[in-house]
């Protein structure tokens, strides 16, 4: 069968084009690597989820390579080696079923940064080929298709909207969320409700929150949480036009005459298929989808498909940034204080944007997010297993009981542009190759010092929010190392093929029937967590689809 | 739905048993048997002298220590080199027994066990070894009961855990490849 489309990769970037193609009646392929869950085989199992990664690939089969600078040396670590898991869900629906759903839309000035900010030295930012106002209405969709709970509240760095407030209502609220307002009132700046992908009450098929205190990591087992098997694959499977294999694992795009012609895939067999589409959509998330191209080099591709210009994988970019955290102790508040702090399920659901640009200095700052401590109970008590040197026995049992029953860590993240810079890029390993005999991904992770700058500058505003709450033992760290899920670029898009991989509308320029459709196409990353732009822009390269295929027609 | 049929966890169902089968099943798969048996033992023993029962809370016998490592020695999931790490160590901490006391670790007395731990601990090796069995125990600590350990959901009420919910409560939902 030929399929309309084929989609390598079934998260963020590949929901919103099955949802509207297969709506619109055209046939959709999904190809995922990884299994098929669905929401009633979602446990809050430390062990199985988060110790034992049961939705990722066992890292001695498949794995990443990562080069970071030691002593001024670019040093190659396997991930079977190091632990450093750089997947991040692979199953149906991505890592898009095990986010926090921290949404928030990129500003106007993210779209230009290299014209609205002063040059980074060693920095490659350019701006994006559109604006935010092409974004806006897409950002607007995935608010009421994949639904979004929040409330507008105007600050200095609200971007237009074409819509007066959210579709849904923030989600219940913790009661450290009104201590927060209050100091950051007597601080003078503007507590923001943090809008998030998490329906407040069932719509549809999809139960409301039920508060169960564990959303990070987890696979959400009411479906409130907006992944994109939840808010659009059930959606584009019961038109009967979308077809979803798992446990198919791509390992390279044919391609001839400037067209991708099949997608040589495993399936759960193990077994070599080819699966045939008119068009070809990408979304494996950036790193996978940047060696996915670069191993489906061919003759008329020597250096990988739709790399000619050298710039597949380069630029990868990650979220800048660090966390922090402040304890607060039960014995500085009364009993019915107490209680409210303990409870577990209710949101802190708060950030602030109010250095999204530094007053100073007039240089890009970022977004802080504040949440409390993850619940996982097995991380925490592992944080009492040192004191200079390995504890155990009472003087163990002490500090776990200190940690659990004396207090409540309250934490912030930092989210601040990566600076794309050329020592930030994928390419392949030379020797290392997975279980399906291909090459794996090598990732260079270096980090522009700017980023920790800002960071830092971030990090000390939020200690003194923290401070101001009445929080002790604050501390912070902002680190080079970039967060793992939280990956975008190495398949920029722009104007110039010369200088981008994809055309303005994700086409690559070398092969018009290719689009690529996860965060890879972003230049540069705003701010925020990628996830809401990714299935914005997804939102808008389905448009895109669709009137090459209506044109067609 | 469509599921990879892998072997991982298909010998789950036996995790809870008591650490003597864990010895015969190890017996199976290697040349000295006895050896690993023994190792097994100093191995359990070491978890009980690393978390015992105290005023302050639980103990790796209350957890039902010997039912999760023995999950744990057999969890695919778990690279094997890092399985077989716990019980080498156990290994080398009997023959430092030796060298320190003349006797089997088994045989020391709760002093005797308790310096030894110490003294080794100082070493690389002994490092990693105690942290592994260590991060085992907090495993069995706060995990799931369905995995052999947390009876009566001990750790958890020890220190008023709240888990989150759905909880998994068959060996069915804890194995994601059937």
């Amino acid at each position: 069968m030929i399929y309309d489309i084929c989609i390598v990769g079934s998260g963020a970037g590949a929901g919103p084009v099955a949802y509207e193609l297969s709506k619109a009646g055209y046939k959709v392929l999904i190809l995922e690597k990884g299994g098929w869950y669905e929401r009633e085989e979602f446990f809050k199992d430390e062990i199985g989820v988060c110790r034992r990664s049961s939705f990722t690939p066992r890292l001695d089969e498949e794995q990443h390579v990562i080069e970071e600078k030691e002593e001024g040396k670019w040093s190659a670590t396997p991930t079977s080696a190091s632990g450093w898991d750089f997947w991040n869900g692979n199953i149906v629906g991505g890592s898009s079923n095990f986010m926090s759903g921290y949404f928030h839309r990129l500003k106007p000035k993210d779209f230009r940064l290299k014209s609205e900010y002063l040059k980074i030295e060693g920095s490659n930012i350019v701006d994006w080929p559109i604006g935010y106002e092409e974004l806006e209405p897409y950002y607007a969709k995935v608010e009421s298709i994949v639904g979004i709970s929040g409330k507008v509240e105007p600050h200095p760095f609200l971007e237009p909207r074409s819509t007066p407030d959210f579709p849904y209502p923030p989600t219940h609220e913790h009661i450290i969320s009104s201590w927060f307002d209050k100091s950051c009132q007597k601080q003078g700046v503007h507590a923001l409700r943090t809008p998030r992908a998490i329906l407040p009450y069932s719509v549809g098929e999809r139960r409301g929150c039920e508060y169960a205190g564990y959303c990070g990591s987890y696979g959400c087992s009411s479906g409130a949480k907006g992944s994109a098997r939840e808010a659009l694959l059930h959606t584009a499977l019961k038109t009967g036009n979308c077809t979803i294999e798992a446990n198919a694992f791509v390992r390279r795009l044919l391609s001839e005459d400037g067209r991708v012609s099949a997608a040589e895939y495993v399936d759960k067999d193990d077994k070599v298929q080819l699966a045939r589409a008119k068009i070809f959509v990408l979304a494996a998330q950036a790193i996978e989808s940047s060696r996915l191209l670069l191993n489906s080099a061919n003759d008329a591709f020597p250096h990988g498909l739709a790399n000619n210009s050298g710039q597949v994988g380069k630029n990868l970019i990650f979220s800048a940034g660090g966390a922090g955290t402040g304890a607060f102790y039960y014995e500085d508040f009364n009993e019915d204080e107490v209680l409210a702090l303990k409870s577990i399920g209710p949101f802190v659901n708060r950030s602030l944007q109010e250095w999204y640009e530094l007053p100073e200095s007039k240089e890009k700052g970022g977004t802080i997010d504040f949440l409390f401590e993850h619940p996982n109970a097995v991380s925490r008590a592992k944080r009492a297993m040192y004191e200079g040197k390995l504890v155990w026995g009472d003087k163990l049992k002490a500090k776990i009981l200190h940690h659990f029953k004396a207090r409540r860590i309250f934490t912030f993240e930092v989210f601040c542009d990566w600076t794309p810079n050329d020592d930030c890029y994928v390419s392949l390993d030379e020797t290392i190759k997975d279980r399906y005999g291909m090459r794996v991904a090598k990732v260079r992770i270096g980090a522009h010092q700017h980023d920790l700058r800002v960071g830092e500058i971030l990090a000390a505003k939020a200690e003194e929010m923290l401070r101001e709450m009445g929080a002790r033992e604050i501390s912070s760290s902002i680190s080079p190392s970039p967060p793992s899920n939280l990956q975008a670029g190495g398949c920029r898009f722009g104007d110039d093929p010369a200088s981008s991989v994809l055309n303005k509308e994700c086409r690559a320029h070398e092969l018009s029937n290719l689009y690529v459709s996860d965060g890879s196409f972003m230049p540069t990353g705003g701010s925020v967590p990628f996830t809401w732009t990714i299935y914005a822009n997804s939102f808008r390269v389905a448009d895109a689809i669709l009137a090459v295929l209506k044109k067609k027609i | 739905m469509h599921k990879r049929a892998l072997s991982r966890r298909t010998v789950l169902g036996g995790s809870v048993a008591v650490g003597i089968s864990l010895a015969l099943w190890l017996s199976e798969k290697n040349t000295s048997p006895r050896l690993y048996a023994k190792d097994v033992q100093v191995l359990l023993h070491a978890a009980y002298q690393l978390f015992p029962h105290s005023k302050l809370g639980p103990g790796a016998v209350d957890l039902h220590i010997s039912a999760y490592l023995s999950y744990v020695l057999q969890d695919e999931r778990i690279m094997e080199e890092e399985r077989h790490y716990l019980l080498k160590g156990a290994s080398w901490l009997e023959e430092s027994a030796f060298e320190n006391y003349g006797k089997s670790f088994l045989s020391l007395a709760i002093d005797e066990k308790e310096s030894l731990l110490h003294k080794v601990s100082r070493d690389r090796w002994g490092e990693n070894f105690v942290y592994r069995v260590l991060n085992y125990i907090l495993e069995a600590l706060l995990s799931a009961p369905v995995y052999g350990s947390n009876a009566k959901e001990i750790g958890w009420k020890w220190l008023e855990h709240n888990p989150g919910f759905p909880q998994p409560s068959t060996k069915k939902e804890i194995n994601y490849d059937l």
